[in-house]
């Protein structure tokens, strides 16, 4: 699989959540979609175009929104995508992703630790996970404000 | 009837040379579950970078480990560059991938003596440093220090080498190339640490794939994935190198990878030395960049490694994410100590070259008693510096 008319590919492939796609330079796609569906995303990745690494999961702190992206390598067409999505600062929560790739479970641990941006269905998240033990339970250092 | 006995490896632990706990369930000897905890030298860093400005970062960011400080400089600097759009000179270009390589190459040479030193074989495991000091005397000749070289910079590199330098590089290499040789030789055919490293903590290609392994670790097992290769950055996209990569997904075959992989380093070195272009070695980068996302990743001596670096206009970045190989590395290898004594916890655990000062970097609020505090450096001096 080459990466001809990927974008073209990318878009046909995710129509139903898509947002926005653009290519940034050869080989780096930057795609935002819709964060409830970001489980039905990378199945649908994962189908159209083969095996997916997951280099990083992580997020920004807007103060409006937080912007959670994935950084995503595919085996198939060897391209990589940064996956986006925003999601509600007071009330952050995205569907996991771990049912479908295994390798994600210690990047959503690390994001909730730091973040407090729930995954659910990952059974696992837990404070502490990078942080020492007495920090404070309510407490998400890389946040910009708390 | 059997119990199952918990057994700690770590923080502390003679076979451990960074702090990391493995908490391993033991029937007898036999493992028959692990559970790992990171985060015991989690020094802030991320944080700490959206405080300092991009020139501070890349000396921040070479702290992160020691050992790849290269790698962690030169991928700091491609997003860097890679959002603010700056073109990079070409010998700046071949520069960087020269002292990459020898930065690969003194991190194998480490890795394969200390797995030597893990298993009771000190000769090999003092023949092995031997032979890498010679390329520290190369990095420091190049760069101007053997370990944390700050040889990067945004726009291109410090420094430049002249006739002599290259060819003192060049008698180097031969030699140490000879050298590998003779230890691949001896690795491959010693019976005792292929008794020791073969069928040990064997990761099957679909588990590397799937639990998302980088770097020697998944070319152990048969992944083909090389950034270097697949997504090619500074000057690898003109060099011709070969993918490493081994079938037998043991501890053996990820150090072999390793083996090879000096050796592959060695031949790009002297290809880039032969084919150095000329010209400028860095452009001029004002202080403040434009808003925007930069994202890069190199393959470090240890795998896959990413910079994404956010930036809204400033001279510093609004949020800098680093994810190291280790990272993703130990949760791949993790169940592979099941079924294993625990005498070859050390074999399996060195395999995949484990850097824990890179997986623990987040954050960076002291807490004392449940409250957050933030403390200037002259507060810190003044509370717990006793005169």
């Amino acid at each position: 699989m080459s990466e001809d008319n990927f974008l073209e590919k990318l878009q046909n492939c995710l129509k139903d959540y898509l947002v926005d796609a653009k290519k940034k330079r050869d080989r780096l796609y930057i795609v935002e979609v819709k964060a409830e569906a970001v489980d039905k995303v990378v199945k649908a990745l994962k189908e159209s175009f083969g095996d997916i690494h997951v280099t990083t999961i992580s997020a920004v702190d807007y103060i409006e929104y937080l912007e959670v992206f994935y950084d995503l390598w595919l085996h198939g067409p060897k391209v990589a995508l940064v996956l986006k999505v925003k999601v509600n600062s007071d009330k952050p929560e995205l569907p996991s992703i771990v049912g479908v790739i295994p390798g994600a479970l210690f990047n959503e641990c690390e994001v909730y630790d730091l973040f407090g941006i729930i995954f659910k269905g990952n059974n696992h998240l837990k404070k502490s996970f990078i942080l020492p033990e007495h920090f404070p339970k309510d407490y998400f250092p890389l946040r910009k404000k708390r | 009837m059997s119990y199952a006995v918990d057994l700690l490896f770590g923080p502390q632990h003679p076979a451990l040379h960074e702090p990391e706990r493995f908490r391993f369930k033991v029937d007898g000897e036999i493992i028959v579950d692990v559970d790992v905890k990171i985060g015991f030298i989690h020094r802030g860093i991320e944080k700490l970078a959206e405080s300092k400005n991009f020139i501070q970062n890349i000396y921040l960011t070479e702290r992160i480990c020691g050992i790849c400080n290269v790698a962690h400089t030169l991928c700091y600097v491609q997003a860097v560059e890679d959002m603010a759009g700056i073109e990079v000179p070409e010998r700046a270009k071949y520069l960087r991938v020269i002292v990459h390589e020898l930065n690969r190459i003194h991190s194998h040479l480490l890795i394969l003596g200390v797995a030597a030193e893990l298993l009771g074989w000190e000769t090999e495991f003092m023949y092995l440093w031997r032979d890498r000091e010679a390329i520290m005397d190369i990095i420091e000749d190049v760069t101007g220090n053997r370990v944390t070289s700050a040889f990067n910079t945004i726009g291109g590199v410090r420094r430049d080498i002249n006739n002599t330098q290259k060819e003192r590089m060049l008698k180097v290499l031969d030699k140490v190339e000879k050298d590998t040789r003779f230890h691949k030789k001896v690795l491959e055919e010693d019976p005792l640490y292929r008794e020791r490293m073969v069928n040990m903590g064997v990761l099957k290609t679909r588990d590397a794939i799937e639990r998302c392994a980088v770097g020697p670790t998944a070319r152990g097992s048969n992944v083909d994935y090389d950034v270097r290769a697949h997504d090619p950055y500074a000057a690898y996209d003109e060099i011709p190198f070969n993918v490493i990569r081994y079938k037998e997904c043991d501890s053996w075959a990820r150090m072999m990878v390793r083996v090879d992989e000096t050796l592959e380093s060695i031949n790009i070195i002297r290809y880039a030395l032969k084919h150095l272009p000329g010209g400028e070695i860095r452009v001029k980068v004002p202080p403040r960049l434009p808003a925007g996302e930069g994202l890069s990743r190199v393959e470090a001596p240890r795998g896959e490694l990413i910079h994404h670096v956010f930036c809204k206009g400033d001279v510093k970045p609004y949020r800098l994410k680093v994810r190291t190989p280790t990272f993703a590395n130990i949760l791949a290898i993790a169940p592979t100590f099941i079924g294993h004594t625990i005498a070859d916890v050390p074999a399996i655990l060195v395999s995949i070259d484990p850097c824990f000062s890179c997986t623990d970097r987040l954050t960076f609020v002291d807490v004392s008693s449940g409250k957050v505090m933030k403390l200037s450096l002259g507060e810190i001096k003044r509370m717990y510096w006793s005169r």
